[in-house]
C-alpha cells in the first residue's frame, strides 16, 4: 500500500461529509445556506408574477428621476447592491436611512456629469408584474417612497 | 480488498499522470488565484463598503462581527504570496495549505455581505483539493527543478486520488442543486416549467429595474411555457446525472459537456455568469489535461515537439 493511499482516503472522507453536510438542512423548519458549504437553493423558492422591488433613485430640482449606479449602492455585482438595498429598507427607517445617506455621501464625490443634477435621493418601494413589465409597459403598477435624503456636494452629507 | 471495496480501491487510487495533476495546479489554481489576487476590488474595497449590513457564513458565524479592515488586507497579502507558492509549486506541502485557508477565509468573507455568490463554491473546494494533495508539485514546479528531476515521475495513485476527489466535488455540488430542486419549496412543481419561467422574468425584471445587464431574450421567451418545461427538465437530467462522471472517461465527457451546454444557456437567457463554469475551468479535471497541452504545445510551436509521458487517461 503506497504511503499516501489512507491520508487519501481521509481527506476524501472528509471533503465528501463536508459537501454533504448542508442536506441536514432539509430537516430545519428554516433552512439556512451558507458558504463554501451550500445546499445550493437557487431559484427553488416559488415567484409569483407581482413583486416589489426596493430601489434607490435620484432625483433633481425639477423631480426628474436618474438611475444611480450599482457601484455607488456599495457594490458592483447587481445581486449584492440589490439586496443591501433589500435589507436595509427591511431591517426599518434608521438603517434604509443609514444607507441613503451613505450613497448621497458617494454620489457628492462622483465626478459623472451625469449625475451632477441629482438633489435628492429616493428610497423606494417600486410594484411591478413581470408579464406587464416584460411586454413593454415598464412603469411600475404602484411606487412607495420610504424616506429621502438630499445630496450636499461640498458639505455634510448628515 | 476484494469485491466492491476492491473496486473502489482501484477506482480511486487508479494512477495518473503527475503531469495530469500538476497542470490541473497550475490552470485551476492559476485561474483561482489570477481571480482573486489580480482583483482586490472584489474582495477588498466592497467588504469596506457595506458595514451594518454584515451576514456572517462559514466560519464567521463565531466571530462577532466584521473583521478590522488591516486584518482583511493583511490576509489578502498573505494569500498573494502563498497562492504563488501553490501555483508555481514552491514549498509546496507549505505554501498550499496556507493559500487554501487563506483564500477561504476571503471567499468566506466576501460571501458574509447579503449575497453568497455559488460559482465560488466549487473552485475554492477544487482550490482546496490542490492544496490538500502533497504530490500536486512533483512535476512542472519549482520544487521538481530544486530536487533537480529531469522527467516527472512515473504514473501513480498519488496523482490520480487529487483528481478523482476533483471530479467528485463537481458531480455533488450538481447533485445537492438538483436535489435542492426537488425536495425545495417548490417540488415536483419545479418540473413544470411555470416556476422557472416566473424566476427568469423575475431575475431579468430585477436586472432591468436596476440597470443591470439583463438578457432581452426573456421577452420572446415568457409566453412560451414549453420552452421552461424543456429548461427545467433539462437541468433536473444534467443535475441529478452528474454523478454518472464518476463511472468512466466517456459519461465524463458527456457530463462536462451538458452542464457546459447548460451554464452557458443560463447566460444567455438569464446574464448569470459562473465564470469558472463558463470558461470551462471547472471540467478541467474530467479530462486528460496533459495530453490537451501537449496537442497545443505541438500545434503552437511544432519544431519543439510535443513530450507526452503518459497517454492513458485515468478511467
Amino acid at each position: 500500500m503506497s504511503s499516501q493511499k489512507p491520508y487519501s482516503y481521509v481527506v476524501g472522507s472528509l471533503v465528501v461529509l463536508a459537501i454533504l453536510l448542508p442536506l441536514a438542512q432539509y430537516s430545519k423548519a428554516t433552512p439556512v445556506d451558507s458558504f463554501p458549504l451550500s445546499y445550493y437553493p437557487m431559484f427553488t423558492k416559488p415567484r409569483p408574477d407581482v413583486s416589489v422591488i426596493p430601489r434607490v433613485a435620484g432625483f433633481d430640482a425639477e423631480g426628474r428621476e436618474i438611475a444611480i449606479p450599482m457601484v455607488l449602492l456599495g457594490s458592483e455585482r447587481m445581486n449584492q447592491a440589490r439586496r443591501l438595498v433589500s435589507r436595509a429598507v427591511a431591517k426599518g427607517h434608521d438603517p434604509s436611512l443609514k444607507l441613503c445617506r451613505k450613497i448621497a455621501k458617494r454620489l457628492a464625490g462622483s465626478n459623472d456629469p451625469e449625475l451632477r443634477s441629482v438633489r435628492e435621493l429616493r428610497v423606494l418601494k417600486s410594484r411591478y408584474s413581470a408579464k406587464t413589465y416584460l411586454g413593454g409597459d415598464t412603469e411600475p403598477m404602484a411606487q412607495k417612497t420610504v424616506l429621502a435624503c438630499p445630496v450636499r456636494r461640498g458639505g455634510n452629507q448628515g | 480488498m476484494t469485491g466492491v471495496l476492491g473496486r473502489l480501491d482501484a477506482w480511486w487510487y487508479e494512477p495518473a499522470p503527475a503531469r495530469r495533476l500538476a497542470l490541473l495546479r497550475i490552470f485551476v489554481g492559476g485561474w483561482t488565484y489570477s481571480q482573486v489576487a489580480f482583483r482586490p476590488p472584489f474582495y477588498l474595497k466592497s467588504a469596506a463598503y457595506q458595514d451594518g449590513l454584515f451576514e456572517p457564513m462559514g466560519m464567521y458565524r463565531y466571530l462577532g462581527g466584521p473583521m478590522p479592515t488591516w486584518l482583511l488586507y493583511a490576509l489578502f497579502g498573505l494569500f498573494v504570496v502563498s497562492g504563488a507558492g501553490l501555483v508555481l509549486g514552491y514549498r509546496y506541502r507549505v505554501t498550499a495549505p496556507i493559500a487554501a485557508v487563506l483564500l477561504t477565509a476571503i471567499l468566506t468573507y466576501r460571501n458574509s455581505w447579503g449575497m453568497i455568490f455559488h460559482h465560488e463554491n466549487a473552485m475554492l473546494l477544487h482550490f482546496i483539493v490542490l492544496a490538500l494533495a502533497p504530490s500536486a508539485a512533483d512535476a512542472l514546479s519549482l520544487d521538481a527543478r530544486r530536487r533537480g528531476a529531469s522527467e516527472p515521475p512515473p504514473d501513480d495513485g498519488r496523482y490520480g486520488w487529487p483528481i478523482k476527489l476533483m471530479i467528485t466535488v463537481v458531480a455533488l455540488t450538481y447533485l445537492l442543486a438538483g436535489i435542492a430542486k426537488i425536495f425545495g419549496a417548490t417540488g415536483s412543481e419545479w418540473w413544470q416549467g411555470e416556476v422557472v419561467r416566473n424566476w427568469v422574468a423575475h431575475d431579468s425584471l430585477r436586472k432591468m429595474v436596476l440597470g443591470s445587464s439583463a438578457s432581452t431574450v426573456i421577452r420572446f421567451l415568457y409566453p412560451h411555457t414549453w420552452f421552461f418545461t424543456a429548461v427545467a427538465v433539462g437541468t433536473i437530467i444534467v443535475e441529478l446525472g452528474a454523478p454518472v462522471a464518476l463511472i468512466n472517461q466517456k459519461l465524463r465527457y458527456l457530463v462536462a459537456f451538458a452542464a457546459f451546454s447548460m451554464h452557458w444557456s443560463i447566460w444567455l437567457i438569464m446574464r448569470i455568469t459562473f465564470p469558472y463554469h463558463l470558461f470551462g475551468i471547472v471540467y478541467l479535471c474530467f479530462f486528460p489535461v496533459e495530453k490537451i497541452w501537449d496537442r497545443v504545445v505541438a500545434w503552437a510551436w511544432p519544431s519543439n515537439g510535443a513530450t507526452a509521458t503518459s497517454t492513458k487517461p485515468a478511467g
